[in-house]
């Protein structure tokens, strides 16, 4: 069986009633979530595959609720954001570093640091990572989403839950945050 | 990103996938049903609804019970900050708050609720219980409302600070309950606890409505409390129709028929320029 050529929206609105396309959509999106979930989730290691395991059953037990005037994409993102927290909430230590791809610290760097305030001190990838790991939970997250998924305010809007001015103060408020502890790690 | 919708197979066999299919039929899982998310949207707006309605009661409630206060502050010259604290149903505020909280939480909770400016929204809540809940008020719905409950909940009275006492004064100048006579220069009052005090009227006195000044109507008295040669006398220096919290209650021990009367009498169409008819003989206290 071929995956139909169709948009995610509307592989999605017949999953209910078609359950194999929903390997089509695991298919889509099972390394992107992976990425994503290793990025906001310090010491996540071999428990990935059980949080997307949960993720994409939620998903599929949500199908009938999904709303079709919301992006397939932010819907999944916002299921998985939701199960990072409550994986986050159990985890009781919290290891040092998240775990990012050779690319993500061009990426980071270059989209983060637009005024290029941060010339003089090379953005290595260990520090950003670590860096993020010590940030807040959700100040990682905007950042990931924004900086490192590409997502538009909008997007993190529809992914959190929350409005969008909203996300405008949080993504300020990490990038604050982020600059002080990179800043007292080269003190 | 861009969706890649390029035509793939579908990999059964992928580690996750199978993982995922594996747990559906192991465990039996099976989507939601339209219904369910039908009935919580249901759901929701119902309590948003019911949220705004119970604001909107609590703000006719406040509005009522603060403006029954007026006629204390004006006559026995207490100061505002004092009548405030005794008169402000804490109850009522809180349950506009509740109100409030509830609706705009709900709000938030539907499809597109989040996007919404969470301050704005509490605005909103806040300014629809006001307006609706002034629209009970002038609709008379509120007093209605407050005597019921001041009449069957034992517990709402001081909830509410509703202080029957605090008119039950003669001592301290303060007086309510309904005319048993009426005479050319003193009424008699059966007071809300039953006694019955004999007011003492001068020129100097202000009776507000002199059309209701006749009995069976609840009145309120606000004057002085004198003993010359050991005999208690209240001269009174205001007299008007109880219509504030419980003016609408019964005395106590008083017949039903007569509440019934009471809470009629002043919508009989007394015209304000009908003398009140006195009579000349005076009742003794029982």
């Amino acid at each position: 069986m071929q995956c139909p050529d169709q948009r995610d929206e509307e592989l999605m609105a017949r999953v209910p009633n078609e359950r194999e396309l929903l390997g089509c959509l695991i298919d889509r999106y099972e390394e992107k979530l992976r990425r994503y979930l290793r990025r906001i989730m310090p010491g996540l290691g071999d428990e990935c595959d059980d949080v997307l395991q949960e993720i994409f059953l939620k998903l599929y037990v949500n199908a009938r609720g999904y709303d079709p005037e919301l992006p397939f994409s932010s819907w999944l993102y916002r299921i998985a954001h939701n199960e990072a927290v409550s994986w986050l909430r159990k985890k009781q230590a919290r290891p040092q570093t998240v775990d990012l791809g050779e690319d993500d610290i061009h990426t980071f760097g270059e989209s983060f640091d637009e005024s290029r305030t941060h010339t003089e001190a090379t953005l290595a990838r260990d520090e950003v990572a670590r860096v993020l790991a010590e940030l807040s939970d959700i100040h990682r997250t905007v950042l990931v989403l924004r900086y490192l998924e590409g997502k538009s305010y909008e997007d993190i809007s529809d992914i959190l839950a929350v409005p969008p001015g909203t996300v405008a103060t949080l993504i300020h408020r990490a990038k604050k945050s982020f600059s002080t502890k990179h800043h007292d790690h080269h003190a | 990103m861009p969706d890649d919708t390029s035509p793939r197979e579908i990999h059964p066999h992928s580690a996750l996938s199978t993982r995922v299919f594996g747990a559906i039929e192991h465990d039996h899982i099976r989507p939601h049903s339209s219904l369910h998310f039908l009935m919580r949207e249901w759901v929701i707006w119902a309590v948003a609804a019911l949220a705004l309605v119970l604001g909107a009661m609590a703000t006719a409630l406040t509005i009522y019970i603060a403006g029954a206060s007026q006629f204390i502050e004006e006559s026995i010259e207490r100061s505002s900050l004092d009548v405030w604290f005794q008169m402000v149903p804490m109850f009522w505020l809180l349950l506009i708050a509740i109100g409030i909280y509830y609706t705009a939480h709900a709000v938030r909770e539907t499809k597109r609720g989040y996007r919404y400016n969470p301050g704005w929204v509490v605005s909103g809540a806040l300014g629809l219980s006001i307006a609706l809940g002034y629209a009970v008020h002038l609709a008379g719905a509120s007093e209605y409302i407050d005597n019921r409950l001041l009449e069957s909940v034992p517990l709402y009275q001081p909830l509410t600070a509703f202080k029957p006492a605090q008119w039950m004064k003669p001592n301290a100048g303060v007086l309510a309950g309904v005319i048993e006579s009426v005479a050319t220069d003193t009424i008699e009052i059966r007071s809300l606890d039953g006694d019955v005090h004999t007011i003492t009227l001068t020129p100097d006195t202000n009776v507000l409505k002199p059309a209701l000044m006749r009995e069976g109507m609840p009145v309120r008295v606000e004057g002085t409390t004198t003993e010359p040669d050991g005999e208690i006398i209240f001269t009174a220096r205001v007299v008007g129709p109880f219509m504030g919290r419980g003016g609408r209650m019964h005395a106590p021990g008083q017949p039903r028929h007569e509440r019934q009367q009471v809470r009629n009498a002043d919508t009989d169409g007394v015209k304000e320029n009908n003398r009140p008819e006195r009579t000349n003989e005076r009742h003794s206290e029982e």
